[in-house]
């Protein structure tokens, strides 16, 4: 395949050191190298796609370059307007250090207090868990050929449901859950703070010998992992026809 | 009374530690010890159809006991040797009545075991008189030995066809074996690839890109 000629083409951009903070949103493009040259800063290496997207666009009092053959042209011009500056490049992660607030000593938020609550999520995973009746199971799993069933284990739940985890799950109906470590969401949720299910694990779940189940109402149950065994055709006999 | 027992304990354990152990060079035993055999056989494939898909053709205990016969003389005759060539045809006759389904999973108890004795006694003596007779019952019971490399154009899957329950068990031997030869006959072709369904990369990589390609 051809190469895009365009791509080909690296941009510059000039801004004044003042501006600083109006890089925040270019500052995650890793491609990017960024030099301070005086009162000025110099970013380069943008393809032509980044320079054209609205984050560039939208940084105010910036020029824009195009280099060739070792001089910078103004963008939408054919005059050279200088040489390409020897300056000492670094990557614009670490030219640009994240600044955090200072800490604020004075607030003690000691009594506040988070719900953990369970909403719908855009990021796919696959199923690990199904949750699904006795009966829908025992007439999938009469025929059942071998392969599908090794790599599945299972256990009854409350006389009439059985829980199956393992990959890839049985095409039967049913509840299906996703795994994040110990734990197994409805598929398409998440919680709404999934930054704090390391430290729910740890409450919930403190030896990790069980399994985590939540519903969909913020409810949850749990199972221990010792309770799941193989799944095959006579393990699902001898326990419910018996 | 165990140590009289010499058949039925090298049958239970071949069923139970998956061992050929003899006791010595005998080749008869008694009907009270042919009919504990049968018991005991009747009990493990009982528990064997638990996992059988569809519904479990009945046990047959004369071929049962006949597979059972057939492995306990192949040790005898692989280990102990005093027979000359000429008698083994006589002392391994063929089963005599029409092949079915429950026939052949009741063979299957012993005869599974046959192909591990056959590597064992090629590794001894390949020119053997002995491989070509077992390896002529392995074809006839080919349910037994899916995993021995068997002449697969001479083999009939007629039995194997008439029976949910036994084309499912065979099927399931061959994905387990990754017998790909057998999983290209049209008998199982589209039966495999039906139980693999969207998941074939993951269980059996070769077979489902074989099926791309074509």
């Amino acid at each position: 395949m051809a190469k895009n000629a365009e791509n080909d083409i690296k941009y510059f951009l000039q801004i004044e050191k003042i501006y600083q903070d109006d890089l925040a949103n270019i500052r995650l493009w890793q491609n990017l190298k960024m030099a301070f040259d005086e009162d000025k800063i110099w970013i380069k290496d943008f393809d032509y796609v980044q320079i054209n997207s609205i984050e560039v666009k939208s940084i105010p009092y910036k020029m824009i370059f195009y280099e060739k053959s070792g001089k910078l042209f103004l963008q939408s011009s054919r005059l050279p307007d200088r040489n390409v500056p020897a300056l000492l490049w670094t990557p614009i992660e670490r030219a640009l250090p994240v600044r955090l607030p200072s800490f604020n000593h004075n607030y003690f938020g000691v009594n506040e207090v988070v719900n953990i609550n369970i909403i719908s999520s855009e990021s796919e995973v696959e199923a690990f868990g199904m949750l699904t009746t006795i009966a829908t199971l025992s007439a999938y799993i009469q025929t059942a050929p071998a392969v599908r069933l090794q790599n599945l284990h299972w256990t009854i739940l409350n006389n009439d449901k059985v829980f199956i985890i393992g990959k890839p799950l049985l095409p039967i109906t049913g509840e299906t859950f996703w795994q994040r470590k110990d734990f197994l969401l409805p598929t398409g949720y998440d919680f709404d703070l999934h930054i704090l299910s390391d430290i729910l694990a740890n409450k919930l779940n403190p030896d990790k010998d069980s399994f985590v189940i939540w519903n969909k109402d913020n409810t949850y149950f749990l199972i221990d992992k010792n309770d799941f065994q193989n799944l095959s055709i006579g393990s699902f006999r001898g326990y419910v026809i018996k | 009374m165990s140590d009289q027992l010499y058949f039925l304990n090298m049958i239970k354990n071949l069923r139970q530690n998956e061992e050929v152990m003899l006791y010595d060079n005998i080749l008869k035993f008694s009907e009270i010890e042919a009919e504990n055999t049968i018991n005991f056989l009747k009990k493990e494939y009982q528990n064997e159809s638990l996992n059988f898909p569809f519904k479990h053709p009945d046990f047959d205990k004369n071929v049962a006991l006949w597979a059972a016969k057939t492995v306990y003389i192949a040790a005898q005759l692989i280990l102990y040797r005093e027979n000359k060539s000429e008698d083994i045809p006589t002392l391994l006759p063929d089963f005599q009545s029409p092949i079915s389904p429950s026939s052949i999973l009741s063979a299957d108890l012993c005869l599974r075991f046959l192909p591990d004795m056959l590597v064992q006694l090629k590794f001894f003596d390949s020119e053997d008189p002995l491989v070509e007779i077992l390896e002529k019952i392995l074809s006839q019971w080919h349910y037994s030995g899916i995993n021995y490399p068997l002449a697969i154009e001479k083999l009939d899957f007629a039995v194997i066809d008439s029976d949910n329950c036994l084309k499912q068990l065979y099927i399931n031997r061959i994905i387990e074996n990754k017998k790909i030869h057998l999983a290209k006959l049209p008998h199982f072709k589209d039966t495999i690839l039906a139980n693999l369904g969207i998941y074939g990369k993951e269980f059996w990589k070769e077979f489902s890109l074989e099926n791309q390609q074509v």
